[in-house]
């Protein structure tokens, strides 16, 4: 049995029906309608002439055409060949074939160029090197760095907790210790003398800088210290090493100080005059056996090494 | 009474399967994966007319129609080794060939939208005109004025519509090839012809006013 459809069914149907995509019952059921609606019939045909025209009118390959399409084959080939030879240029290219990506990739190149910008510039300016950098001005307000050495002794006090300096509360700095025995000082030519040096004793147990206080020679050379001595102490003073002073928590930390040094040379005492006795009547004249060569002794020289707070 | 049928026409368009490609369109895909020049001539050449048949029916002008379809082949053989079969051959580069025309036809319209052939000259290219008195008074044949005046309405058209028109009707593909070759479901592909018929069914009633 046919089934009876009405004219907006097959109006919706028509172009299916005239491309041949509707189903076997679709398409005998529009066909019935189509043999008694002229309308509908009407627009099939119109349908029909669309296609015929379209097909008329087309754009057909001719043997001109054909020709250039022959050359087509060649034409590829080489241009294959070629992106093969610069595969890399094409395929960058490519890249750029949708231009919708080009503008987010670049905004987001452009974005995190920008950060990485910024953040090694913060970087650069917060390193130690630089006076105003905040790093800077944490080293120097860090009491103890070497930058802002402390005094050793109770005046300064330490947390032992959280490390920080403090003078209200107890505890102590220990004074810097000197790891060897002035043999850097025994290249300064045997005088009498006194050194004064202000110094600092960094964390790390050098001296980091120092200034020549007072310095007194005795001897022929005279009170002024000459130039090669001067070089001399610089260059002990430099060689110089010391345990650092330490918080009473253990924390390394670099103090001013007054390093006194003064050398000295012992000398024996003098040859003791012999007391000639007189003779007694009787008794016989004794020699009283001379001492023990009193020859000065070579003299023996010792470093005292002494070293005091600043004020 | 109406007795409502049940329509079977929308498909998915990826619903084509692995046995679209045949076996010997499989080697040849094959060969042109490894390289194989002569492989790649012979798919140019099973192709080509095809390509440059659909170019220039989609732009209208030979030696833009001839730059496409070099683009064409150009495109499939960068892209062939990403072919999974999910369509025949044909309708994958079909594919190709419209979002080339796509893209080509923007730029195209932009630039030269006020040197487009006017309807004269189309007449001139394709013939005389034929006297109105030849034609029957309520139905018009299938005439060269006819025709250029149905494809002076069809260049008028969204390019999807028209695109979708010439695959129907000059290529003759179906749905689902249309519906692939597009990248759309099939239903839109019917609703595209639909819309497309009436825009030059309208046309049509004008010739014969």
């Amino acid at each position: 049995m046919i089934p009876y459809v009405g004219c907006e069914y097959a109006r919706e149907h028509l172009d299916a029906f005239v491309d041949g995509e509707l189903s076997v019952d679709e398409q005998v059921a529009v066909e019935s309608h189509l043999r008694w609606c002229r309308t509908c019939a009407a627009r099939v045909e119109d349908v029909q002439l669309i296609g015929t025209s379209i097909r008329l009118g087309s754009l057909a390959p001719g043997d001109e055409d054909a020709q250039t399409v022959s050359h087509l084959q060649s034409s590829v080939l080489i241009r294959v060949r070629a992106e093969e030879e610069l595969s890399l240029a094409s395929r960058f290219r490519d890249m750029f074939a949708d231009m919708r990506l080009l503008w987010p990739a670049l905004g987001a190149t452009s974005a995190v160029t920008v950060g990485l910008a910024l953040a090694l510039s913060v970087l650069h300016s917060t390193t130690r090197e630089r006076p105003e950098s905040l790093a800077a001005m944490i080293e120097l307000a860090e009491p103890g760095g070497d930058h802002n050495p402390l005094m050793p002794g109770n005046s300064a006090r330490v947390d032992r907790l959280l490390g920080y300096i403090d003078s209200d509360r107890a505890g102590g700095i220990s004074m810097p210790r000197a790891l060897d025995d002035g043999t850097g000082f025994e290249s300064i030519p045997e005088q009498d003398a006194v050194f004064a040096v202000a110094a600092v004793v960094s964390r790390e147990g050098r001296i980091a800088n120092y200034e020549l206080l007072k310095s007194e020679r005795r001897g022929p050379r005279g009170r002024n210290l000459p130039t090669n001595d001067v070089e001399m102490l610089d260059a002990a003073l430099r060689q110089s090493r010391f345990a650092p002073a330490q918080t009473p928590v253990g924390r390394a930390v670099a103090v001013n100080m007054v390093w006194l040094i003064v050398m000295t040379t012992v000398q024996t005492p003098p040859e003791p005059r012999a007391i000639r006795v007189p003779p007694a009547s009787t008794a016989p004249v004794t020699r009283i056996p001379p001492t023990e060569s009193l020859e000065e002794t070579p003299l023996k020289r010792s470093d005292r090494l002494e070293t005091s707070t600043t004020a | 009474m109406q007795t409502p049928i049940s329509g079977g026409l929308v498909k998915n368009a990826g619903a084509v399967a692995w046995s679209e490609v045949d076996t010997q369109e499989a080697a040849l895909i094959a060969r042109c994966n490894t390289g194989d020049e002569a492989a790649c001539a012979d798919l140019v050449t099973i192709h080509q007319r095809m390509v440059y048949s659909l170019a220039l029916h989609l732009l209208g002008d030979r030696d833009e129609a001839l730059d496409l379809s070099q683009e064409v082949f150009l495109r499939v053989f960068r892209t062939l080794s990403s072919f999974r079969g999910q369509s025949a051959l044909r309708t994958w580069i079909y594919r190709i060939v419209i979002n080339q025309a796509r893209n080509r036809q923007r730029w195209w319209r932009r630039r030269y939208r006020s040197s487009q052939v006017s309807l004269d000259d189309h007449l001139q290219q394709f013939g005389d005109v034929e006297s109105k008195t030849d034609v029957l008074p309520d139905r018009l044949l299938a005439s060269k004025e006819t025709s250029a005046r149905i494809w002076q309405a069809l260049d008028r058209l969204p390019f999807d519509q028209r695109t979708a028109l010439i695959l129907r009707e000059i290529d003759g593909l179906r749905y689902d090839e249309i519906a692939f070759s597009l990248n759309v479901a099939v239903g839109t592909v019917k609703s595209r012809l639909t819309r497309a018929r009436q825009t030059l069914r309208a046309e049509l009633l004008g010739l014969r006013t």
